[in-house]
């Protein structure tokens, strides 16, 4: 279980989803790494989208170096700071075939 | 930037459509701004003869661009730009054009910004805005801006102490602005009651923190060396992905800028008689006041209740976007049009007695997590 994140080859500066050249350094290689858990920031209930039903989303900081992801969650969080576990998940339409960051809340 | 203090271009004309919530079926984006322009031609005495120089900012005038646009008005240009930057777009244009008159490029600049959507165009707009939200976003069940400036609230909620009232307030505060703007979409009052009552959105986002979706434009005139009451730009600055989208989004690149503006601009927040900001969703409304020093992010229940409930700090004068309504690109130059309308003194039923002074903000372009792009102007009555 994990979600994979881009690190700048150079500088190890962290984002998702990738970029062309590093934010912080300007260099343009970067390389994968996985990152699992995560704390939450802020969630809500996005409305339902056609056929698609109502989806929890939230903004969660990956432990301990970031970065920041919107991820999908299975279910409502209680609190912000509540601890996630990351996953991938493909959906059609994603991406490019690249899978989506979800999460699983874990309990307190 | 500091414009010239002796003489420098000026705005010398408005004109806005009314905000239409149901379009009639010959509506086109192109037959707004045409109306718009019009109306703000109209108003400095001009005609389309003397145009030379066109700023058009839209996301529904495809396949036209800006040039198709001056084409099918007839204009004869010197000068022609096309914006992209959203809600921030009518300052972007605002900025380029006011550099280009005082460069002799052009001598009369219309700046128009204008959407006409159906119900569809829209969603389909937000849900591929940008590739962020086409390719992660929307798939991820997170389409359109409303999730991600629900998250954006709840953190300003639990940072200043926020309540969905005090948000409720200044809603309930700026439809009692609309009422005197015979173009806004909703100008009947509203009750706190009544925005509670409204259903939930995305939590803690209900429908009226939410900007009604409208057709219509709204357009600026300027000219290289104007006569008589005329608007100036004394100051304007401008933030275009400064943070990289890894902050928290409650400060918008406002606050980087802020002082420096009110510097070259000579005069402060104390001073604005008439203040738009962008109000996509009231958390970025009391962010952008906060980002402008006028607002203290210490106090904002407080501020809400003595100053924007009371109508004492003239905010979003003609509604703002959550009761005017947000025609897309124009919804960016509702807030310019508005103050340079109160200072310019045609702004009628709702006109601020002896307004010099006034502020008006952009922000927009959302990308991952808020808006990347945020810019002010600060602007003044000049005569004779």
């Amino acid at each position: 279980m994990s979600v994979h994140i881009s690190l700048c080859s150079a500088c190890g500066h962290r984002v998702f989803p990738a970029r062309l050249w590093c934010p912080a350094c300007g260099h343009d290689r970067m390389h994968s790494a996985p990152v699992q858990a995560a704390q939450i920031q802020a969630w809500t209930v996005a409305p339902a989208q056609g056929s698609a039903p109502p989806a929890v989303v939230a903004t969660v900081r990956a432990l301990p170096d970031g970065p920041v992801l919107v991820v999908r969650l299975e279910a409502a969080p209680l609190r912000i700071g509540q601890r996630v576990d990351l996953f991938e998940r493909s959906i059609e339409r994603s991406m490019q075939g690249q899978p989506l960051p979800w999460g699983r809340v874990l309990p307190d | 930037m500091r414009a010239d203090p002796d003489r420098g271009p000026g705005v010398v004309g408005v004109g806005e459509t009314p905000s239409l919530r149901h379009p009639g079926p010959d509506c086109s984006t192109a037959a707004l701004m045409a109306q718009a322009i019009r109306e703000a031609l109209a108003s400095a005495g001009l005609t389309p003869a003397q145009v030379d120089g066109l700023g058009v900012a839209s996301f529904t005038l495809r396949p036209d661009r800006a040039i198709d646009l001056g084409w099918r008005l007839g204009l004869r240009l010197k000068w022609c730009m096309q914006d992209e930057m959203g809600g921030a777009g009518a300052i972007n244009m605002l900025r380029h054009a006011w550099l280009a008159l005082q460069a002799g490029q052009a001598e009369t600049i219309v700046l128009v910004a204008g959407d006409h959507f159906a119900e569809a165009d829209f969603a389909a707009l937000v849900r591929g805005y940008n590739r962020s939200a086409q390719d992660y976003l929307s798939p991820l069940g997170c389409a359109g801006p409303n999730p991600l400036f629900a998250m954006v609230t709840q953190r300003q909620m639990a940072r200043t102490g926020l309540q969905r009232e005090d948000y409720g307030r200044l809603c309930v505060a700026q439809r009692a602005w609309a009422s005197a703007n015979p173009n806004a979409a909703y100008r009947q009052p509203l009750t706190l009651a009544q925005y509670l009552d409204a259903p939930m959105v995305a939590p803690p986002l209900g429908r009226l923190d939410c900007v009604p979706v409208v057709s219509g434009a709204s357009a600026l005139v300027l000219r290289a060396r104007p006569e008589g009451v005329r608007v100036r730009l004394l100051a304007s600055d401008a933030r275009y992905n400064w943070d990289q989208q890894e902050g928290d989004g409650l400060q918008t690149g406002i606050a980087d800028f802020a002082q420096a503006l009110w510097r070259q601009s000579g005069v402060g927040p104390q001073d604005m008689d008439v203040i738009s900001v962008y109000d996509d969703y009231p958390a970025m409304a009391l962010a952008q006041l906060c980002d402008l020093g006028i607002a203290n992010a210490g106090d904002l229940p407080g501020f809400i209740a003595r100053r924007i409930a009371s109508r004492a700090l003239p905010v979003n004068t003609a509604g703002g976007q959550l009761s005017a309504g947000q025609a897309g690109t124009a919804g960016g130059m509702h807030g310019l049009v508005e103050v340079a309308r109160q200072l310019l003194g045609r702004a009628q039923g709702r006109q601020l007695k002896g307004a010099r002074f006034g502020v008006a903000t952009g922000y927009g372009m959302v990308q991952l997590r808020y808006g990347m792009c945020a810019n002010a102007a600060v602007l003044a009555r000049e005569e004779a």
